[in-house]
């Protein structure tokens, strides 16, 4: 009885490796990519932001950023606002890979998409919407 | 089509108006309940009563018409008159979703009914339906009609009108077997479009439309005219600003095959092409279609159709000029065929990396048959660095693409191409070449690069260079010939070359580099003899270093070693605060020049941090310069551990500001 709780307990810490491994990676990690793109980030917050706060943009669940309403951006401006929010997917794509492997865990990309996706929500403005974990567009 | 079908609807209706059953000073009309898959009517009833039948009432209990429900529809009109067997009325009143004053004349003799709706003083709908031997028509005509009316009669998922007017008449005609013709001839104005996600919207939108649709033996045959005048849309990337735009052609609809058999179509901007094709309205998309266009605007055509396309691609912000045209060839959802040319265009890069000037180009494609395309362009440039005039021949096989072998001018030396070959796959392109660089003067490389002014010249081999899956890989070693010495690159790899963060790994090996030529490039103080650099293990990161294991040291070899004043201060500032010249300062005074033994200095970039060393431990510190002759000089330095960026600083200062040294 005692070798079989010791074999559970065993098993159960190793399921929890990866976890455990991945919770030791530095989001904050610094490289000469990583600071590259994240100046390209701030720099186009700028011009996202209004559209954050008009509901046009949300947060979406794996991350990025996603035109959730047309509708809000005038049509002369939608095509850009379309590129705008393509442009800020690549970037986010690129630094969540980039940290992964500047945290030497490339396999680590995924959960860092879903990391992040949490600390955007964290950070964003009241009046901003996201996705909650169901999909489902939410009002912060 | 489904509109059509409705209108079909609203007849039958009318017919099941016919039954009368007369009362004494009273005749009610008895009519069923109407369902039909698109609509259905319910609980009707109508009525003439009144002196003379002058008062005419019908009601409707529910009407609906596909997504739209009205209920307690009422008809009335309190001065019906009865004129040579016609019922009529010029002050009734329709109850929709508001009062609305009608007219009305209803001849069952000839089964003609005509009605007429005032909106408002501005906006008039008319309606006259006939029916009877040999078949029915119904025209529809309307002064200013607003467009949102027809909401209701379209598709659920459709684009729905939100505003705008609309004038002109649509005419219907059918028989026993259903409708046989429609005929429209309408203008817009100011109409305004959009669907729920508003990716696919228009507003303010003018223009004209001109539609003849009839039955034939197999289906519909259709002929139709749209000028797209004034106003603005946006159709997911696309956006078009201004009108300007026309359509004319002519075709069939069989099945849910929409066939466009002749058509012309004309972009503001852009040009004019000749199309046909057909498109499966059943979800299917597009089956085939043809495509001719000549002289066509490159600026336009990049502007407003291809540049959303682009926007992952290195072409994502051109300027582009010139004209081109293109013959496209799309069969069961493929290109078949095309043939591009392009005359006398430019194609600059907005961010700089590349622009390309005076091309002509013949590229005639097919997916099956082996074709000969040419590529020629009469200067550009690639990084800032010139390209001149140049003619590239290729061959082509489906999408497997060769060239035999080109020469393409660099500043005032040759890149010259052997054996390119670029082909497509699911994984996307693959290209490789191989090739080799015929001297270039680095005071041109060096100037269009805003390095500073370097002396010798640039040449080397390119071994095998393979391009897949975004990866960039050199096989063999790259070798140059610079600073009167070798470069050789090897295990180059570069993964992402076109991406957001490029990776590139690579080992350098420098050899017997000209100090002299070296030191004055850099203004760092003259030196005179040769050095080896290795870089090993070389990791960048957007093309910054983040990891390598770097020593420079003095050639192996017998020649003039001598080390200036202003170097010896410089490379003592290299090590930091704690480094100095190891000699006593009152000895400087007197020489300009110093003679050397070795040079010795290692980085190891580790995190930022660059561990030093140099030729051999000293007392606290390691030698930098070990002296040797008459006079000698030794430099030691004494950090070992200097932050990257600040011995770029260092390096920054020294080589740009020409720093000179104090001598006490």
């Amino acid at each position: 009885m005692h070798s079989q709780n010791l074999r559970l307990w065993v098993v159960a810490m190793l399921l929890w490796l990866p976890v455990l491994a991945f919770a030791a990676a530095d989001l904050e990690i610094n490289t000469p990519a990583i600071s590259s793109l994240k100046m390209a980030m701030q720099s186009r917050h700028s011009q996202l932001a209004s559209h954050y706060a008009s509901g046009a943009v949300g947060l979406t669940r794996d991350g990025l950023v996603a035109l959730r309403d047309a509708a809000l951006v005038p049509l002369a401006q939608r095509q850009a606002v379309g590129s705008l929010v393509a442009a800020e997917n690549q970037d986010r794509k690129a630094l969540y890979r980039e940290i992964a492997r500047a945290n030497g865990h490339p396999e680590w990309e995924e959960e860092i998409h879903s990391t992040f996706a949490q600390r955007w929500v964290q950070k964003a403005a009241p009046g901003w919407w996201y996705q909650n974990h169901g999909g489902a567009w939410v009002k912060k | 089509m489904r509109f059509l079908a409705l209108w079909r609807g609203y007849v039958l209706c009318i017919l099941c108006l016919l039954p009368i059953f007369a009362q004494a000073g009273q005749i009610t009309l008895s009519i069923d309940d109407i369902v039909a898959p698109t609509f259905h009517v319910k609980t009707i009833s109508a009525k003439l009563d009144g002196a003379g039948f002058s008062h005419f009432e019908a009601r409707i209990g529910e009407l609906s018409w596909r997504d739209q429900t009205w209920r307690n529809v009422r008809l009335s009109c309190s001065k019906t008159r009865l004129d040579n067997g016609a019922i009529r009325c010029d002050q009734g009143e329709l109850g929709l979703t508001e009062k609305l004053p009608v007219r009305f004349a209803y001849q069952p003799q000839a089964k003609v009914l005509d009605l007429s709706v005032n909106f408002s003083r501005d906006e008039i709908w008319r309606v006259r339906a006939k029916w009877g031997n040999p078949g029915w028509n119904v025209r529809v005509e309307a002064d200013n009609g607003q467009v949102r009316r027809l909401v209701g009669f379209l598709p659920h998922n459709s684009v729905k009108p939100t505003a705008g007017t609309w004038n002109g008449s649509i005419g219907i005609d059918g028989g026993q077997i259903g409708m046989a013709n429609v005929v429209a001839d309408v203008k817009l104005k100011e109409l305004a479009f959009a669907d729920a996600s508003g990716l696919h919207a228009g507003e303010k939108i003018g223009g004209a439309v001109k539609l003849d649709i009839s039955r034939g033996k197999a289906g519909w045959q259709w002929r139709g005219d749209v000028d797209w005048q004034t106003g603005e849309a946006f159709w997911q990337p696309l956006y078009f600003p201004q009108g300007g735009q026309h359509f004319s052609g002519q075709g069939s609809l069989e099945g849910d095959m929409l066939r466009v058999s002749q058509g012309s179509l004309r972009v503001a901007g852009v040009g004019e092409a000749q199309l046909s094709g057909g498109w499966k309205m059943a979800g299917g998309g597009l089956a085939d279609f043809d495509l001719k266009a000549a002289g066509l605007d490159l600026d336009g055509l990049y502007r407003l159709l291809l540049k959303p396309f682009l926007e992952k691609t290195a072409f994502a912000k051109l300027q582009a000029k010139g004209r081109g045209d293109l013959a496209w060839r799309y069969r069961d959802g493929a290109t078949t065929d095309f043939d591009l040319t392009l005359r006398a265009a430019e194609l600059v890069d907005e961010e700089g990396r590349f622009a390309l000037r005076g091309v002509d180009a013949r590229v005639p494609w097919s997916n099956v048959a082996q074709r000969e395309a040419e590529i020629r362009f009469t200067g550009g440039e690639v990084l800032h660095l010139a390209l001149g005039e140049t003619r590239v021949p290729l061959t082509m096989q489906g999408w497997r693409f060769t060239a035999p072998g080109f020469s393409v001018p660099l500043l005032d030396g040759r890149l010259n191409l052997d054996g390119f070959a670029a082909s497509r796959s699911a994984g996307g392109w693959q290209w490789n070449f191989s090739g080799g660089l015929a001297p270039v003067s680095m005071e041109r490389f060096s100037a269009a690069l805003g390095l500073p002014p370097m002396h010798g010249t640039l040449s080397g081999i390119i071994p095998a260079v393979d391009y897949a899956g975004g990866n960039l890989k050199v096989n063999g070693a790259l070798l140059f010939r610079i600073f009167d010495g070798t470069v050789v690159v090897k295990d180059l790899s570069l993964s992402e070359p076109f991406g957001r963060t490029p990776h590139l790994s690579a080992n350098l090996d420098m050899r017997n580099l000209d100090l002299d030529l070296l030191t004055r490039t850099f203004s760092f103080g003259n030196m005179q003899g040769r050095i080896d650099i290795g870089v090993d293990g070389l990791e960048m990161s957007n093309w910054h270093p983040v990891k390598f294991d770097a020593s420079v040291a003095s050639s192996p070899g017998s020649y003039p070693r001598k080390i200036s004043q202003g170097a010896v201060q410089n490379i003592s500032s290299l090590g930091g605060a704690g480094a100095a010249a190891a000699i006593q300062r009152s000895f400087l005074r007197f020489f300009e020049q110093f003679g050397y033994e070795r040079i010795g200095l290692s980085c190891a970039l580790r995190n930022g941090v660059c561990l030093m060393d140099g030729v051999e431990p000293a007392p606290h510190g390691y030698v930098i310069v070990q002296g040797g002759g008459i006079p000698a000089i030794s430099v030691i330095g004494y950090n070992r551990q200097v932050g990257w960026d600040d011995l770029l600083e260092r390096l920054k200062r020294i080589t740009q500001k020409n720093v000179k040294p104090v001598i006490q």
